[in-house]
């Protein structure tokens, strides 16, 4: 699934979340930076050499992007129909492709899966505690301007932590309406999305039951938000982080030098 | 119903860095109309072996027999075992969802695809066998006690009239009272109409009391198998399952220790206890 931590110990793992937060933010940017094959190559290359030092199996990383594999498809032929220029490389009847449409079809798809795999790569690499932590110490300067840093923050954790907790839940409740002869499967969609009441309100139900423990239990260890609270595991950068920052620097140059 | 499990294997989430194999190679027999119990700690995979029985889930390997209907691992669904197997899965009150208990307890029935007629009777029948009154029909579910709250859960199954009823932990999180009468309820209703029971459950004299049968599971595998009084004569070997002697079982242990002849370790309920210790003291009084 997308989003999902895959525990390991790679390099990749090991680096400062605040360092992977602020490349994957920075790349997003110089992705758009290519604009001829050699930049492309580029940039996939370097990708690649990421998932590669992240330890994680090609076959989990493909499973994971699948479903970003279709919408890609989908922007590339709108792009292959509709983008115009270039000399016209086939025709038949309304449908003419041109030459401008099929390299357009090509650097979107690459560049949907440039983002897309560095998305993954953060997310695969970083427990979800990791990645709230670094958010909200990356955002603590804008505290000042009135940013609720540290509350954004818990926000986040608790909206992550309880995701694979519905997740049960609504398997379970969905698996006692079946064992009742609900049908989830069958039917039109109006039909089907009726079918699912029984499972919205018990989880509805046990959602805000859920919550409201949860504020008994934060309140009882006397939790009052985020002023002169301290960590118990503190973030800190390594010279991977620094390795980090110079390989970046060194694409962003390349980019620069390779780029038409 | 005759249940009938054969090489039986479950994995959870299979091939991914999460898989699990829950069950390993199970095979076991449970003869139509008895009370079965399925003993084992956390995580031996009793969870997985009812939601394989009910036909919630596909087995990765072996066969799921249930009377007539059988599931394999590459069987579409498990929809003709959930016709026959009715499961009440833990803490059951967390899935009502109706406004009144009526028509919670008819949901199941009007799957069926029952006549009004038909629901309104099953409902009124299915109250009636759980001891719910039947003013109760019109109250929302949400404003009952926890204990009416499970018997509305478990109603809503018996509504159903399956041939086999499987209770995932039924008395868990009440009383040790409403327990009782609650298990008391469903053993009553058990002798009366012969159904099929499995009940799941960690609670040794819950089992011993009960079942005619015990299944233990162990790591995913059926460890042992018979009747309490054979599997409760080797209490070695329930240790190594981390499983305990019902409290009753180390009670007659402890009498042993004094009385001569020694009392039959086949007696699971307090009341056998004491006609035989009554008995006892006219012969020797």
């Amino acid at each position: 699934m997308i989003g999902q931590y895959i525990p390991g110990h790679s390099p990749l793992h090991q680096m400062d979340p605040r360092a992977k937060l602020l490349f994957v933010f920075a790349y997003m940017f110089a992705v758009f930076l290519a604009n001829n094959p050699a930049t492309y190559g580029l940039l996939v290359l370097f990708t690649g050499i990421g998932i590669y030092f992240s330890r994680i199996s090609l076959s989990v990383f493909y499973r994971s992007m699948k479903p970003v594999f279709i919408l890609i498809l989908l922007t590339s032929l709108l792009h292959l129909w509709m983008t115009r220029g270039g000399e016209a490389l086939f025709s038949f009847s309304f449908l003419t492709i041109y030459e401008e449409g099929v390299r357009q079809a090509i650097y979107i798809s690459i560049r949907f899966f440039l983002l897309m795999a560095a998305a993954s790569l953060l997310t695969f690499t970083t427990s979800p505690i990791d990645l709230t932590d670094g958010m909200e110490s990356l955002l603590k300067p804008f505290e000042r301007l009135g940013v609720p840093a540290h509350e954004l923050a818990l926000m986040m954790s608790i909206a992550l932590r309880f995701i694979p907790t519905l997740w049960e839940e609504t398997e379970k409740i969905k698996k006692a309406q079946m064992a009742r002869g609900a049908d989830f499967e069958s039917g039109h969609v109006f039909k089907r999305v009726k079918s699912y009441i029984p499972v919205l309100i018990p989880l509805f139900i046990s959602a805000f039951r859920r919550a409201e423990d949860l504020a008994l239990a934060m309140e009882s260890r006397c939790y009052r938000g985020g002023k002169g609270r301290t960590k118990w595991r503190e973030l800190h950068y390594s010279h991977l982080d620094v390795v980090l920052l110079l390989l970046f620097v060194i694409l962003l140059t390349a980019l620069w030098l390779l780029r038409k | 119903m005759e249940i009938l499990i054969e090489g039986l294997s479950y994995v959870y989430m299979p091939d991914t860095p999460f898989s699990r194999q829950a069950l390993n190679d199970v095979s076991l027999r449970i003869p139509s109309g008895t009370f079965a119990a399925i003993l084992g700690p956390t995580g031996s995979g009793k969870s997985t072996l009812i939601q394989l029985i009910g036909g919630l889930i596909r087995p990765t390997a072996g066969k799921i027999q249930v009377g007539p209907h059988a599931v394999h691992h590459n069987s579409k669904s498990g929809s003709s075992l959930r016709k026959h197997v009715g499961v009440v899965f833990q803490y059951p009150e967390h899935q009502l969802f109706a406004e009144t208990v009526g028509r919670d307890i008819a949901f199941g029935p009007k799957n069926q695809g029952l006549t009004q007629g038909e629901i309104d009777e099953r409902v009124r029948l299915a109250m009636q066998w759980v001891g719910l009154s039947p003013e109760l029909a019109e109250r929302s579910p949400f404003q009952l006690s926890g204990g009416q709250m499970r018997r509305v859960a478990i109603a809503g199954v018996l509504a159903m009239q399956p041939d086999v009823l499987v209770l995932d932990e039924p008395t868990a999180g009440l009383d040790s009272r409403s327990g009782r009468e609650l298990l008391e309820t469903i053993y009553q209703l058990q002798r009366e109409r012969r159904f099929t029971v499995i009940l799941v459950t960690h609670d040794m004299d819950e089992a011993a009391r009960y079942a005619d049968f015990l299944y233990i599971l162990s790591d995913g595998r059926c460890a042992e198998s018979g009747p309490p009084a054979q599997v409760f004569s080797q209490p070695e070997k329930l240790r190594e399952y981390k499983l305990d002697l019902p409290e009753i079982s180390k009670l007659v242990l402890r009498l042993n220790e004094r009385l001569n002849p020694p009392l039959p370790l086949t007696i699971f309920r307090l009341e056998e206890l004491e006609r035989e210790l009554l008995t006892r003291k006219g012969e020797f009084g």
